[in-house]
């Protein structure tokens, strides 16, 4: 399986030929992030910007407000934080056509520790007026989040994984905006989850059908908006809710879904992810172990419950 | 043609007469608005109004304008009156309505709201990215229109003005005017005791700029400044204008003082700051 990264910056350039007013914005991480593959072929499209990411933020706007549309790519630690106000001044108030996409995002951020892990991106982001938000959960998905993003008029903020998801959640459904899909029936308990993590929450539900629980698992790839009918059915169906994500449980998906919930249909809610403190560097799969977000770990906390 | 100037002098001094005494009339009425840097730069923005900005007002989104960015957002009132002197708006409708809801003036501007905004702007520092960034755009598709942008003197305080204007002299945006209200005071008090921006020249020498100095209140000397910055821009080298100004200019007890930095006068202050701009409307807002 390729690694999502690497996805991103083949069809950043597929994207490149669909659309002759797109622009990608680097600030120094073009062959990390994979942009380069974009660069490549239209260089003239290409803007570096040097490390300074504020500024990126600014360039893009002033690029939108004149026809074209920008993908800028960072480390989704800077996207969401460092450059907050920009983005909030700059893009999400005056809702201008930029897409943000947020390289190396959650815990993955290829051994280099909590200065550059997004744990609060999708909190923050969720919360700006007029910005759609998506985690997609495969590079399937992912190709088609990018489309998405070109083809809706305002901000976008988007996630892309640097590893490689080693399933393929997206079969059988299409992503589109405010839509959730369901990966497995269940009536016992939901999972619900967004991004990498969905593939390991469907292996956790397999797995749980030996212990006889029937576990439905959504998959819920648009953050913003929300697929709240889908969650709300399926609360009522299944009673109690898990969420899993690659995320700190304050604020993102657990947030969320405990936002819908409590409004529509007030549900025992468990929140699986990143708990609130900072996390360390370590090998992609030791962290998943480490911080209890992969299938073993969600099978365990939904067992004790 | 000397002639010719002088007349073109004696009417944007009039103009920037104008938007002074409406600034502070919107401030008064709206309860809100910042009267010291909208003083400094009246003049400014009558020169770029009437006499450099190539705009149409019945067109505000107009492809090839001349685009102008308020970096410094809270310099808004004098933008709003000059806006409305043009036709963009009517007048009533600004000093009617700013400052209460469902206005289509805000505190800071507002492109989605207000015509002839070609950019929101009010958290420092902003302004100038997206400046450059419309910059970038216009010299890839090989547009000849200019994008100017007015910045605080505090305002270049902010860490993100110098990544823009790196970027700026990086890609030779010779298509960039910048304009520095250098009033050398700012919310708090004066710029060299709060934070000191000089060598202000140097500095933006060094980061690529062509720098050139004006008195930010003599209608001739920002002229000339306009025009030499515009014959400069074959030189691959974008420029800013640093205009030394008065903040509160005009009105003597708001001068030189960060005690009018945001304050809007009662209607007592406003009478008096009319009658010393010209003593002749202020009688309409004596009562």
């Amino acid at each position: 399986m390729e690694e999502m990264r690497e996805t991103f910056g083949k069809y950043l350039a597929t994207l490149g030929s669909e659309y002759d007013n797109m622009y990608v914005l680097d600030a120094d991480l073009k062959t990390s992030t994979r942009t380069v593959l974009f660069e490549d072929v239209y260089p003239k499209r290409f803007v570096q910007c040097g490390i300074a990411e504020q500024n990126m933020v600014g360039i893009s706007a002033g690029l939108a407000l004149e026809g074209k549309i920008p993908v800028i790519c960072t480390f989704a630690a800077f996207l969401s934080q460092r450059v907050l106000d920009q983005v909030n001044t700059s893009l999400a108030y005056p809702h201008i056509n930029v897409k943000l996409a947020a390289a190396y995002s959650g815990i993955y951020a290829s051994m280099c520790g909590a200065t550059h892990q997004s744990l609060e991106d999708l909190a923050i982001m969720r919360a700006m007026p007029g910005m759609y938000v998506a985690a997609p959960g495969d590079n399937r998905e992912l190709q088609q989040v990018m489309k998405a993003a070109m083809e809706h008029e305002g901000p976008v903020y988007y996630r892309v994984n640097r590893g490689a998801p080693d399933s393929s959640i997206s079969d059988g459904h299409t992503f589109s905006w405010g839509k959730g899909h369901v990966l497995r029936e269940g009536d016992d308990i939901t999972i619900v989850s967004t991004g990498i993590t969905s593939q390991w929450a469907l292996e956790a539900a397999n797995k749980l059908s030996s212990y006889g629980v029937s576990a439905r698992v959504l998959h819920m790839p648009s953050i913003k908006p929300f697929d709240e009918e889908l969650l709300i059915k399926a609360a009522k169906e299944t009673g109690q809710v898990f969420t899993v994500e690659n995320h700190s449980v304050i604020g993102g998906l657990g947030g969320l879904v405990a936002e819908v919930l409590s409004y529509h249909h007030p549900t025992r809610i468990v929140r699986i992810g990143i708990q609130d403190h900072f996390c360390e560097t370590a090998a992609d799969d030791v962290l998943t172990e480490h911080y209890g977000i992969g299938c073993d770990a969600i099978v365990e906390r939904i067992l004790e419950k | 043609m000397r002639e010719k100037q002088e007349e073109l002098i004696g009417f944007l001094e009039e103009k920037a007469l104008e938007i002074r005494k409406k600034s502070l009339m919107l401030i008064t009425e709206g309860h809100v608005g910042h009267p010291g840097a909208s003083l400094s730069e009246a003049d400014m923005l009558a020169a770029l109004y009437y006499a450099v900005l190539k705009i149409r007002p019945d067109e505000p989104a107009w492809e090839d304008r001349d685009r102008f960015i308020m970096s410094k957002g809270h310099g808004c009132p004098p933008l709003y009156v000059v806006l409305s002197m043009k036709g963009y708006y009517a007048w009533e409708e600004l000093v009617g309505t700013y400052g209460k809801l469902h206005s289509r003036f805000q505190a800071h501007p507002d492109m989605k709201k207000t015509p002839g905004i070609d950019m929101t702007t009010g958290s420092l520092g902003q302004g100038l990215s997206v400046a450059v960034g419309m910059a970038k755009a216009a010299k890839d598709d090989g547009k000849t229109h200019r994008i100017y942008c007015m910045l605080g003197d505090g305002e270049c305080q902010e860490g993100q003005i110098w990544e823009a204007a790196m970027f700026a002299a990086h890609y030779k945006l010779d298509n960039l005017c910048c304009i520095v209200d250098y009033n050398k005071i700012q919310a708090k008090g004066p710029v060299h005791e709060i934070m000191n921006i000089e060598p202000l020249s140097k500095k933006w020498e060094s980061f690529g700029f062509d720098v050139i100095e004006a008195d930010g209140h003599s209608m001739r000397s920002i002229l000339d400044a306009f025009y030499e910055a515009e014959n400069l821009h074959y030189f691959g080298r974008p420029v800013v204008i640093i205009a030394h100004t008065i903040k509160g200019k005009g009105v003597s007890f708001m001068e030189n003082t960060s005690a009018w930095h945001t304050h809007a006068p009662n209607r007592e202050q406003l009478a008096a700051a009319l009658d010393e701009l010209s003593g002749e409307v202020s009688h309409k807002w004596k009562k």
